[in-house]
């Protein structure tokens, strides 16, 4: 059986066009490659 | 590809021929990002939109510069009616490519069309409006506006999932079933909308198994330790449409229109015709005040016409008038003054003086100027044109001498008596017998006690 009260607090707002630069500037951007990279970096300095 | 580290462009190898960098990490990496966007790809053709995000927000955890990936990701989202998500998966793919990518046509075509994109952001504003509602417990206000918001944007799923979920809370089923098998065509793997049809298909077979439980015997089988409720397994039917619903609906339609006939345009016509009526009157009450005053008008007119004919009378008369005045009249006078400065002797002068009228003329100075003329020269001169006169008598130049005499009568002189006289003599002379009785007849009542007139008498006797 549904909860219909624990259902309905997983609905979130969805962004509106105004927020849409804030939600592009707030993505974390982070990937493996990033990682890989920083890896890299400091075994180099190592 | 390039170097990672240096960004010079890298071959086949796995270092980096400037850097030196192992690159073979990196390029795992990106084979891994493509294996998901291929993976993303093909999920994306048969509609199974959640596994596509799933497998390409993977993809974009490896490489974050995976436009294919981006982009495609940004086309799920739109088509799941989140358009604020895929705006932003388009611009960071076009950050990381701003050249030759297929973002740019993504985002051009939404600019293109401002309406479009203010109505998505209208939708989400409603959706937002709704999900504030539905938390506060306000279902029904939640589900108008969810209506609209789905009415708008088709594709909007999480607004027909909240709609659907709503519809669920207030025992809707068959709207809510209805409203997630739509958005199962667009999204066929969504596992919330595959949750709430589980759900709805559970609470059929419940209730249809509660049916079967009240209408028949209950048939229960062992099996093995449990005890198990053996329940026709049925799925769900969409209900068919009941002709009776239309049936009644046209009836009452037709009542509906049968009473608008019978009650509402009959009051409607009556209406019409009294404000027609009142127009009427008002017309009719105009036209009285436009005809009085029509009326005083041409009387005025008629008043106006009357003056006007006055006024031509009198000027008629004013032309007859001055046609009348003889402008000449001044003229001799003027002639005597004239010869008289120039001293032109007093027979001609007294000649232009005998020309004027002297009663026609109004003028007081003129008169008195004529006045004194006459009385300076008159008395002198009379004599001497009587003696003329006389002279062309007694010469038997009768025509001639009573023109002469007839100038001592006109200048009034002393010797009328005679000249009148003679004149009637000359007349006579001349076998005027009338003329001869009119001149000697005026001796006799002009002057009876002259011998002119005693004269006169005898020579009256002797023309009778």
């Amino acid at each position: 059986m549904i909860d219909f009260e624990a259902e309905l607090e997983k609905f979130q707002p969805s962004l509106e066009i105004e927020q849409a630069e804030d939600a592009i500037y707030n993505n974390d951007m982070t990937d493996v490659t990033d990682i890989l990279k920083e890896m890299m970096q400091e075994m180099k300095n190592k | 590809m390039n170097c990672p580290s240096c960004g010079s462009p890298l071959t086949k190898k796995n270092k980096c021929d400037r850097c030196g960098t192992n690159v073979s990490l990196i390029q795992k990496s990106y084979r891994i990002s493509n294996y998901f966007y291929n993976k993303g790809l093909e999920k994306a053709k048969i509609r199974d939109l959640t596994g596509t995000i799933f497998v390409l927000q993977k993809s974009l955890k490896f490489n974050k510069e995976n436009t294919n990936a981006r982009n495609l990701l940004g086309l799920v989202y739109y088509e799941m009616g989140e358009i604020v998500a895929a705006l932003s998966e388009w611009v960071l793919s076009k950050h990381f490519q701003p050249k030759d990518n297929d973002a740019d046509i993504y985002i051009n075509d939404i600019q293109a069309n401002p309406t479009r994109l203010e109505t998505a952001n209208q939708t989400i504003k409603k959706y937002n409006a709704a999900l504030m509602a539905a938390k506060q417990g306000n279902d029904d206000l939640a589900i108008i506006q969810l209506k609209k918001v789905t009415n708008l944007n088709h594709h909007f799923l999480r607004a027909h999932h909240l709609l659907a979920l709503l519809y669920m809370r207030n025992n809707e089923k068959e709207k809510a079933y209805r409203l997630l098998q739509k958005i199962k065509k667009i999204d066929v793997t969504n596992t919330t909308t595959l949750r709430y049809l589980s759900e709805l298909t559970e609470t059929q077979e419940q209730r249809e198994g509660r049916d079967t439980k009240d209408t028949k015997d209950t048939q229960r089988v062992d099996s093995g330790n449990d005890n198990l409720k053996i329940s026709p397994v049925s799925t769900y039917r969409e209900e068919k449409p009941n002709i009776w619903v239309f049936l009644n609906l046209i009836i009452g339609v037709v009542i509906g229109v049968g009473l608008l006939y019978f009650l509402v345009v009959p009051n409607v016509k009556k209406q019409a015709s009294q404000d027609y009526n009142s127009k009427i009157v008002d017309l009719n009450s105009d036209l009285a005040v436009q005809t009085k005053t029509i009326t005083t008008l041409e009387n005025d007119k008629e008043d106006l016409q009357k003056q006007i004919d006055q006024l031509n009378t009198d000027i008629n008369k004013m032309k007859e008038e001055s046609k009348a005045f003889d402008e000449t009249l001044y003229d001799d006078l003027f002639a005597a003054i004239k010869s008289y400065v120039a001293k032109e002797g007093n027979d001609v002068i007294i000649q232009k003086l005998l020309k004027v009228d002297i009663t026609k003329i109004e003028r007081q100075s003129a008169v008195d100027v004529y006045n004194t003329l006459k009385d300076e020269l008159f008395p002198a001169a009379s004599a001497s044109i009587y003696e003329d006169g006389h002279n062309k008598y007694t010469n038997r130049k009768y025509e001639e001498a009573i023109q002469i005499l007839q100038t001592v009568v006109d200048i009034n002189a002393d010797k009328v008596p005679d000249a009148l006289y003679f004149i009637g003599r000359s007349y006579q002379m001349l076998s005027d017998k009338e003329n001869a009785t009119k001149f000697y007849n005026e001796v006799i009542d002009k002057y009876p006690d002259t011998e002119r007139a005693s004269q006169a008498k005898s020579k009256l006797q002797e023309l009778q």
